[in-house]
């Protein structure tokens, strides 16, 4: 029996209407297979590969291939940039 | 553009000379700095007859370059004694250009008390007294001008704060809908322009002829070569178009560097109340605009408007560093009253990142609470903007107020507030905070971009490694940049496109019958960057001037729990080049 781990998603700027929103403010809860990975997590999101530019896990950044533990909460971007004054 | 604009305050008098000698081939901040560095005796006190204050445009304004419209002020800056350049967007570099002016430089002093306007035309210039307007704040000063001058000139202004020397006071600059909501807004600009008792520049470009291009066609490819760039990219194509600069508050947060609170944590828990998402979806259900450009030829748009709850115009939309300087850093989380603030500071004319850093540490010291948007709302408009005793400290910045109320975090270097990127957890901006000639100043050397956008490579930003390479890099290319009246947003494109980069030079070339390559723009950079660090050196800055606070090194950052830890020698070698 394979187990599973719970992460916690939030998605941001355009990627939301992968989630059916228009802005995700509580992350969603997620249950992935053990030994998951970030990449595998977009698809079972559906989100495209190559709308994918940054991913934080616990607030560090993390390649696709990071694998996914109990509890992680995760933050997933396109891409993104901007500041002025 | 070949004159310069010499504006003679203690005699009342402009005069015309042409560019050349040292001066002749430079736009932008390399203008501005070039003249503050040979002009300006580096000692003087920047609200003083010695100073000067020296308006640009870049090399590219005035032309049908995409986003090429960023005017640089430049002086010797009230609130860091260095050199200082801050620019602007608006609708003025793009009129001084086809003016073929390149530099209005304010020099001298007026008689005491008296208060002038400065009207340009292509037939001429002329200061006119101006004390009908005397005191009145910037959306009431370009009102009561636009009924003599209408609405198709620019109008450059201070507003109270300025006329008060204030050193966290901007220099406002109107935009496509002639409202004064672009301004050079860093050290203390407008405070030097109150001091030479200039209260606005009128701007008027009817019947000027088109900017002379050497290579009409050569330039027509490279513009289109640019554009495709920068609306190929996703950041300046899509990103920034859709969410504004307040896209950043998301990710800045996530990752851990959002300082809150007055730079005591790296997240703030509600920071998806004041998102760039967020922001969009208030300006659409008010019947704002949620893409805009802030001036003529902008193809990224990045600017917005915001109405209030009645859907009536409030301010432009606040952009990222003002959403968090008045916002997580003072614990507040309602957009509403992050853009009654940035209103108030577009009115009154003040910088406001230094004035939300300011707002922080005044809420450090518990003369009001973290998170009392009423009460700072409140500071700002009677305090600062009716000058009291305690306006004034507030208004001379975070390096004040925080002496004045002896609280011992205060976030500034060379006394300039830092911007929205904590360098404990983001440290190759850390470096560019410490080095930068111009005091902490985000946009000197944007390491985010490798750091946290994954654009223009990648260094990982809770590492010394690399972060010292980058900053050098970044601020060397931006002074570059700064050169042409480019927006530096088109750097997310120029730093992964190379026909972006390419198209530069090619702008530059067509236009003056130049043959620059990439090499000459490194150059550019190295030159401008040199100037500046010539005259900080003059003024009495040493490496000791080149450190971030010590609190950065010491106090670990929730929640990497990190602090700052590039060495003193990485920061002393960024600059040595």
């Amino acid at each position: 029996m394979t187990s599973t781990v719970t992460v916690f998603v939030k998605l941001y700027a355009t990627l939301t209407k992968y989630a059916g929103v228009i802005i995700m403010e509580e992350p969603m809860q997620v249950d992935v297979p053990e030994g998951s990975t970030l990449s595998d997590l977009y698809t079972r999101l559906r989100i495209p590969d190559d709308e994918v530019k940054t991913a934080f896990v616990n607030s560090a950044m993390q390649p696709p291939e990071y694998e996914l533990r109990d509890g992680d909460h995760v933050g997933i971007f396109p891409p993104v940039g901007g500041g002025a004054c | 553009m070949n004159k310069i604009l010499r504006v003679d305050m203690t005699a009342q008098t402009v005069t015309e000379e042409a560019v050349g000698g040292q001066y002749a081939g430079l736009g932008g901040r390399g203008l501005t700095s070039k003249i503050v560095n040979a002009e300006v005796p580096p000692l003087c006190h920047p609200l003083g007859r010695e100073n000067k204050l020296v308006m640009a445009p870049g090399l590219l304004s005035g032309t049908a370059a995409p986003c090429s419209g960023r005017l640089s002020v430049g002086g010797k800056s009230p609130l860091t004694g260095g050199i200082k350049e801050a620019n602007a967007g608006g609708t003025a570099a793009q009129r001084l250009g086809r003016l073929g002016i390149a530099a209005i430089v304010v020099e001298g002093e007026p008689p005491k008390g008296t208060l002038w306007k400065l009207v340009v035309t292509k037939s001429g210039a002329e200061l006119l007294p101006a004390s009908e307007v005397k005191g009145a704040n910037n959306y009431k000063l370009v009102e009561k001008l636009t009924k003599t001058y209408g609405d198709k000139v620019s109008y450059i202004s201070i507003g109270s704060a300025g006329e008060r020397l204030m050193s966290a006071a901007s220099v406002a600059v109107t935009d496509l809908e002639n409202r004064p909501t672009r301004h050079a807004g860093r050290g203390g600009l407008g405070a030097v322009m109150g001091s030479k008792g200039l209260k606005a520049i009128v701007l008027d470009d009817k019947g000027a002829a088109a900017v002379p291009v050497s290579d009409q066609e050569a330039f027509k490819q490279a513009v289109k070569k640019f554009s495709m760039a920068l609306k190929e990219h996703a950041v300046t194509g899509k990103g920034l178009p859709t969410y504004g600069t307040n896209i950043l508050t998301n990710i800045i947060n996530e990752a851990g560097g959002f300082p809150t609170r007055n730079f005591s944590e790296g997240k703030f828990e509600d920071a998806a109340k004041v998102s760039g998402e967020m922001q969009r979806e208030i300006i659409l259900k008010r019947g704002g605009v949620a893409t805009h450009p802030c001036s003529r030829g902008c193809v990224i748009q990045c600017s917005r408007i915001y109405m209030d709850k009645n859907k009536k115009y409030l301010t432009k939309g606040p952009e990222y560093e003002t959403v968090w300087a008045n916002g997580p850093n003072c614990g507040i989380n309602d957009l509403d009253v992050i853009a009654r603030l940035d209103r108030l500071y577009d009115d009154i004319g003040l910088d406001t990142i230094e004035m939300g850093a300011t707002l922080a540490v005044l809420m450090e010291s518990g003369y009001i609470a973290f998170g009392d948007g009423a009460g700072a709302i409140k500071i700002i408009r009677e305090e600062v903007g009716k000058a009291t005793p305690l306006g004034r400290v507030l208004g001379n910045g975070c390096a004040v107020t925080g002496q004045v109320f002896g609280v011992k975090r205060v976030p500034v270097v060379k006394r300039q507030a830092l911007p929205a990127y904590d360098p404990r957890a983001i440290k190759g901006i850390g470096v560019t905070f410490a080095t930068s000639p111009m005091g902490a100043d985000h946009t000197a050397g944007y390491s985010i971009t490798a750091n946290i956008l994954n654009v223009g490579g990648t260094v990982s930003p809770l590492k010394t490694e690399g972060q010292m390479e980058l900053s050098r890099n970044l601020q060397i290319a931006t002074a570059a940049i700064d050169s042409t009246g480019l927006c530096l947003f088109v750097a997310f494109a120029v730093l992964d496109i190379p026909e972006a980069f390419e198209a530069i030079y090619e702008m530059i070339n067509a236009q003056y019958g130049l043959n620059l390559g990439p090499n000459d723009v490194t150059a550019l950079g190295k030159t401008v960057l040199k100037a500046e660090l010539e005259f900080n050196a003059q003024a009495g800055f040493t490496a000791k001037e080149d450190r971030l606070p010590m609190f950065f090194e010491t106090e670990k950052l929730p929640p990497h729990n990190t602090v700052f830890d590039v060495s003193h020698e990485e920061l002393d070698a960024t600059l040595r080049f």
